[in-house]
């Protein structure tokens, strides 16, 4: 009898064995993949980049140190594993026998290279979460020791990011400046041409060491910069897959039914950013008359065709982080014209609003000068280049502006500490709490995730009680694709991860 | 005649001064530093500072007009701090469909508005001339992007005849690379072609009720002799001026198709170099583009020359 019972468990587990061998051997191995996008990337370099969209092709070419997996959470990419040795030392375990797409090993020194690299300010990288970073030591060909300037346990974090990304030292070296047009990484799929604007494409890497990871024998980005003839290319089969579908074209293409459609919640949000460093935003009760008097849930129907979340504060509802309990501020005209009163301005004011040339920036801008005029408050539109705004925003000679900010932010010290710590990176001489400060520095130093969780609540709780901007809402991410595409995950941050992705034939 | 065409390329060297130095100032007067494109809001003063100096950007406007006049004439245009890419390879990659788009758009204009002008004045007042009037008036007044879009949407998503978008180089197959440039050139051609119709038609029946013409009528020539020998040649010099003048125009709208119908051109490359502050690709740009109108209109100047035998003269 007890035989039987171990022949019955031997079966189960053999069947299911084949069960899983047989869902493994569905993927198809070959095909093209044509994915289309608005906006070309500027550089392939990773390290020197900021944009978004840059994302949905740097992650075929390059590996990070640490990965996200599909739900954001931290999974091994070149590190295998990873330990923090004290407060202020981790010590990272690389896997062995990958190579860089030129046929050179990746290893610790290559690592080491890299993160100097990024802290050398010749390279003028964009990625300032390594700043923590004091130094890389190699403690054999794959080991690595991280000694930080500051206690932090957000490390691994920050090498899933830009800075985790492993460039070939010996391609930069070769290639010097033209390595953001010939980028060479240790990814599923190697570079193979870039036509300016018009396309890019990449094909498998042979070698690489996740056989699970790289289907496709090529990707094809193509550049088609209006969205709406995008979305023709799409619907006519010219191209297979697009992410970021503009909200106006969602309902329709979900209607057609001929394409899948997918959208989840996101983690960016459209925003007015307050200078509250200077008058009249440095009167915490002018900013919450301010926030009292929109109508999130009607401007996310009425703009953005009611693909997002109204926002209640900077944490999307799509964050581990988010507290359930903080709800977006209801419109409540009274209650703001009380406000006003209370900081002296009961007849309202006059401010001018920074508006980005961007089509949605300049329609969030103009609802909500219609819904501040009825409190009293005029809002002056002055619509600007992104980089004039930039200027003003920098110099803070801006009294508000309309922008995004982009869901880069997988982890919630991403988008807090920049923004709203005094010494962020974003925020110097705008929005300053002693108390947002102590809660900040004691999350990014703490180490798990519950308690890290709690010192965010409590932070946004104070950030959200001082308004100390106005969070419209959160945009959804989105991606449409033909049906015979399988494998690609949405995630939250909206990067297009393409390792895994295949053609059903 | 010889000596007047020198002397006409002679002067496009000065042209060619002016243009770049009026264009580099007032790039430079533009706000927005392109150090901070570069560098981002994250950066330190000294970084900026830094970033500046080695670009140059802290200099007097002089200063670094010249800098880069005496590298753009030993042919460097220098390197783009935005991408990395040296600017004569950035206009390199993006010149041949610019050119192609811009060839076929003017064919198609000059001999769509060569024959609608030409039926309109055959009988002025008849209905093939106030239908000539109407599709020239749609022409001139729908704006380029709208009917772009149109066109995608009907021939191509709707009929499925032509690719919506694209560009095909003729090196990888001459039929696609024409098929890809059917629409795009479509809608460059359409206004273009619309102004030159409307001038066409003008100068022929203005010509055609000169006392000289009458005069070759009542000697007796055919009147396929008088059109050609007579009416044509002398309506021709005011049909040359507005080609001239259109070439010039056609840059300007070449951003806006090629954004349309994704074709990796100059004019894309113009307006993400003037809104990233990327001076040095903008300057290389607008060099090219005062050739191109510079060219074009020494063309047209030999052309008149050509027409008429009184312009030598002068």
């Amino acid at each position: 009898m007890r035989l039987d019972m171990r022949n019955a468990l031997i079966v189960t587990v053999l069947v299911l064995g084949l069960m899983w061998t047989g869902e493994l051997s569905a993927q198809q191995r070959g095909g093209t993949l044509r994915i289309g996008q608005a906006r070309s990337p500027v550089s392939l370099d990773p390290h020197l980049g900021v944009s978004l969209h840059e994302f949905h092709v740097l992650y075929a070419i390059f590996d990070g140190l640490v990965m996200y997996d599909e739900n954001l959470g931290l999974r091994p990419g070149l590190a295998e594993s990873w330990q923090r040795i004290d407060p202020k030392t981790w010590v990272f375990r690389l896997r062995k026998g990958v190579k860089f797409h030129d046929g050179t090993d990746f290893d610790a020194a290559a690592v080491k290279w890299n993160v100097e690299r990024i802290k050398n300010p010749e390279t003028r990288a964009r990625v300032r979460d390594l700043d923590v970073v004091d130094a890389v030591e190699v403690v054999d060909p794959h080991t690595v020791r991280f000694r930080l300037r500051t206690p932090t346990g957000l490390l691994p974090t920050f090498l899933a990011e830009r800075g985790g990304l492993m460039v070939s030292p010996a391609a930069v070296q070769r290639l010097g400046p033209d390595h953001g047009r010939q980028p060479i990484g240790t990814g599923p799929y190697r570079f193979v041409e870039w036509k300016a604007d018009d396309h890019i494409t990449l094909a498998r890497w042979e070698q690489y060491w996740d056989r699970d990871a790289a289907y496709l024998d090529r990707i094809v980005y193509r550049i088609i910069p209006d969205e709406s003839v995008l979305v023709t290319n799409l619907r006519g089969g010219q191209v297979d897959l697009v992410m970021d579908v503009p909200p106006k074209d969602l309902g329709g293409l979900k209607r057609e039914g001929s394409l899948a459609v997918r959208q989840r919640a996101g983690l960016g949000f459209y925003w007015i950013n307050l200078n509250s460093g200077a008058p009249p935003f440095d009167k915490k009760a002018v900013r919450q008359a301010l926030a009292l008097a929109l109508d999130r849930p009607a401007m996310l129907r009425s703009l953005y065709f009611g693909a997002g979340t109204p926002a209640a504060g900077p944490v999307a509802p799509a964050s581990w982080a988010f507290n359930a309990a903080l709800k977006p501020p209801g419109r409540d005209l009274a209650l703001a014209r009380r406000k006003l009163a209370e900081s002296g301005l009961p007849n309202g004011f006059t401010f001018k609003m920074l508006v980005g040339s961007t089509p949605m920036y300049r329609t969030n801008a103009t609802a909500v000068q219609a819904q501040l005029d009825e409190i009293g408050v005029k809002a002056e539109l002055e619509i600007a280049e992104t980089v004039k705004v930039l200027q003003q925003v920098v110099a803070r000679t801006y009294q508000a502006s309309s922008t995004i900010w982009i869901g880069l932010n997988p982890d919630p010290d991403l988008v807090l500490h920049p923004l709203y710590h005094s010494a962020g990176l974003f925020n110097k001489d705008r929005y300053r709490n002693a108390r947002v400060d102590e809660l900040l520095d004691r999350a990014r130093a703490a180490d798990g995730q519950d308690e890290r969780r709690t010192l965010y609540r409590d932070a946004v709780d104070l950030i959200v009680d001082d308004a100390a901007d106005l969070w419209l809402y959160h945009p959804d991410v989105t991606a449409a694709m033909s049906r015979n595409v399988r494998g690609v995950p949405l995630s939250a941050d909206g990067r297009l991860r393409i390792r895994g992705a295949w053609l059903e034939p | 005649m010889g000596a007047s065409i020198v002397g006409r390329i002679a002067l496009t060297v000065p042209t060619l001064l002016l243009v770049s130095g009026l264009v580099f100032s007032l790039l430079l007067l533009l706000p927005g530093d392109p150090v901070l494109v570069i560098l981002g809001p994250e950066a330190s003063p000294e970084e900026r500072q830094a970033l500046a100096r080695e670009l140059g950007t802290d200099q007097p406007v002089p200063v670094q007009y010249l800098a880069w006049l005496t590298r753009a004439l030993q042919g460097d245009l220098g390197r783009s701090p935005r991408t990395q890419q040296p600017v004569v390879r950035a206009i390199g990659e993006r010149l041949p469909p610019t050119l192609e788009l811009a060839g076929l758009g003017m064919a198609l204009a000059i001999a769509g508005g060569g024959i609608l002008g030409l039926a309109a004045a055959w009988r002025p007042g008849s209905w093939l001339d106030r239908l000539s009037l109407a599709v020239c008036t749609l022409g001139v007044a729908v704006p380029t992007f709208w009917l772009g879009i149109l066109l995608v949407l009907g021939l191509s998503l709707h009929l499925g005849l032509l690719p919506p978008s694209g560009y095909v180089p003729p090196r990888e197959g001459l039929v696609a690379n024409l098929r890809a440039m059917v629409l795009p050139a479509t809608t460059v051609a359409a206004t273009m072609g619309a102004v030159i119709a409307r001038t066409v038609r003008a100068s022929v029946v203005e010509v055609g009720g000169e006392m000289y013409i009458v005069t070759a009528r009542a000697k007796g020539l055919p009147e396929v002799a008088v059109f050609l020998r007579h009416v044509l040649r002398n309506a021709l010099v005011p049909i040359l001026a507005i080609i001239g003048l259109q070439v010039g125009r056609l840059m300007g709208g070449m951003v806006i198709t090629e954004t349309i119908f994704a074709i990796p051109g100059i004019g894309r490359l113009a307006v993400d170099s003037v809104l990233a502050r990327d001076f040095l690709t903008v300057q290389g740009v607008v060099l090219v583009m005062a050739v191109w109108v510079l060219l074009a209109n020494l063309i047209v100047d030999v052309l008149h020359l050509v027409a008429d035998p009184r312009i030598r003269r002068l």
